[in-house]
């Protein structure tokens, strides 16, 4: 069942054409990758599907992009308020991990107190199952008061994705997500990303095929920020 | 506040010109200023007339108006310099607008807009154009309601020095121009107290 359905989307920034009559069907709780080489429009893409591209200003954009929130069908690219609503359920995880410069519990509370949950029995219940959900429980589980920013770049990566999927997001979008992880760190996002894609959909861009077929489905292919070919894998 | 409307409700062209009504303001003589508190009060006096005369509360809102620009340019200036990950990262997590700005935005910007603040309230304290035509009166003393003409230091300084007839009379402006620099330096003081120790607390 697909999730989002991007119909030729055309995306200028600064008058400069990054993404040229894109399409492509997201489908849901599966694992599923953008592959292309840099400066193929792979980020930009994840921008639009997360409504963030609205904060860049001076940008043009043309085309749908049709999200089915339980049977409902919305087209982000023709609301023009409220994004928020949208933006948490379809969470977005940028390159380098970005932990706010509060504590690691305080970084998980954080979306929650701007859903407005802040009852102390549910935030403490909340933020445990996420860090469980990321295997990042027991390895933090002593120090949750302490700041985020002293994790390691991978525990940084799983607090960002447990921070994400804190707010029981549909769709998480992940923007290579391993690119700044040792082999080890890597291999944990990998099966970390194949858990998530039982229970949501799941897109990340990478520009590693191997990784790509160790953990999606299919891939969409970007190249020359014209065409977006999906190419199923055998696994 | 005017600040954060612009840089964050405001965008293309209005922005653009918002911000160069303010750069133009902040270049203002504030003997201009001056003449437009001294307007108000000649407006409030004759064409509604509500008794106004120079006073404290002319001279108070003169100054406002003179330091406004200098504190919407800091804001802007602040908010600009907050990098764009830093700017995304509470939004990508559905964060409100106002969420944004009160949780992420003012936290990683308040230094520059609090030093932008310190320079506004010293360039206040040292300004005398305004002054001299909103309210301020030489041998006035304390004023006994926020009405009443007053006396100020740079005014002070001002007509001792231009008028006086014996060199002696010169020591009260030298004593004068001492406790300026005194209140200024305090105010500094206070400034980098309130950075380094109070503001830690708050961007926590």
């Amino acid at each position: 069942m697909t999730i989002i359905d991007v119909k030729s989307v055309t995306f200028a920034y600064d008058r400069t054409t990054i993404l040229k009559n894109i399409s492509c069907s997201i489908p849901d709780k599966e694992v599923s990758a953008i592959y292309g080489s840099s400066g193929s429009g792979k980020t930009t893409l994840l921008m639009i599907l997360s409504l963030l591209f609205r904060e860049l200003g001076n940008y043009k954009v043309e085309g749908e992009v049709n999200f089915y929130d339980n049977g409902r069908s919305i087209n982000l690219l023709a609301l023009k308020n409220d994004y928020w609503r949208i933006r948490r359920k379809i969470a977005y995880i940028a390159q380098e991990p970005d932990p706010l410069s509060m504590s690691i519990y305080k970084n998980l509370a954080f979306p929650l107190k701007l859903m407005g949950v802040t009852e102390k029995k549910s935030v403490q219940e909340r933020i445990e199952a996420a860090l469980c959900r990321v295997h990042l429980f027991e390895e933090v589980k002593g120090r949750l008061h302490d700041s985020a920013l002293e994790l390691s770049g991978g525990q940084k990566q799983r607090l960002c994705i447990a921070r994400a999927i804190i707010m029981n997001p549909m769709v998480l979008l992940l923007d290579e997500p391993t690119s700044s992880l040792d082999k080890d760190n890597k291999q944990r996002i990998e099966s970390l990303l194949t858990e998530l894609g039982r229970e949501m959909a799941v897109l990340f861009v990478s520009h590693d095929l191997n990784q790509i077929k160790s953990v999606a489905s299919h891939f969409f292919h970007c190249t020359d920020k014209k065409v977006m070919k999906k190419e199923t894998l055998d696994l | 506040m005017i600040g954060i409307y612009i840089y964050e409700y405001t965008d293309g062209k209005i922005r653009e010109f918002l911000i160069f009504i303010f750069k133009v303001l902040g270049g203002m003589p504030s003997i201009v200023v001056g003449i437009f508190g001294f307007l108000i009060i000649l407006f409030f006096f004759k064409i509604i007339p509500l008794g106004l005369r120079p006073g404290l509360i002319v001279s108070a809102f003169s100054l406002a108006l003179l330091v406004l620009p200098y504190i919407v340019h800091a804001t802007i200036l602040a908010l600009h310099a907050v990098p764009l990950k830093e700017r995304l990262s509470a939004l990508s997590l559905g964060a409100q607008k106002y969420q944004n700005i009160f949780y992420i935005l003012l936290p990683g910007s308040i230094k520059p807009i609090f030093s932008g603040i310190i320079l506004a309230i010293g360039r206040a304290v040292e300004d005398t154009a305004v002054i001299m035509l909103t309210g301020v009166a030489a041998m006035a003393g304390h004023p006994s309601s926020l009405f009443q003409p007053f006396e100020a230091l740079p005014f002070f300084i001002y007509i001792r020095s231009s008028e006086y007839r014996h060199p002696d009379e010169l020591s009260y402006v030298y004593i004068a121009s001492v406790i300026i620099i005194v209140i200024c330096s305090v105010l500094i003081i206070i400034s980098s107290y309130f950075q380094n120790k109070l503001l830690g607390k708050f961007e926590s």
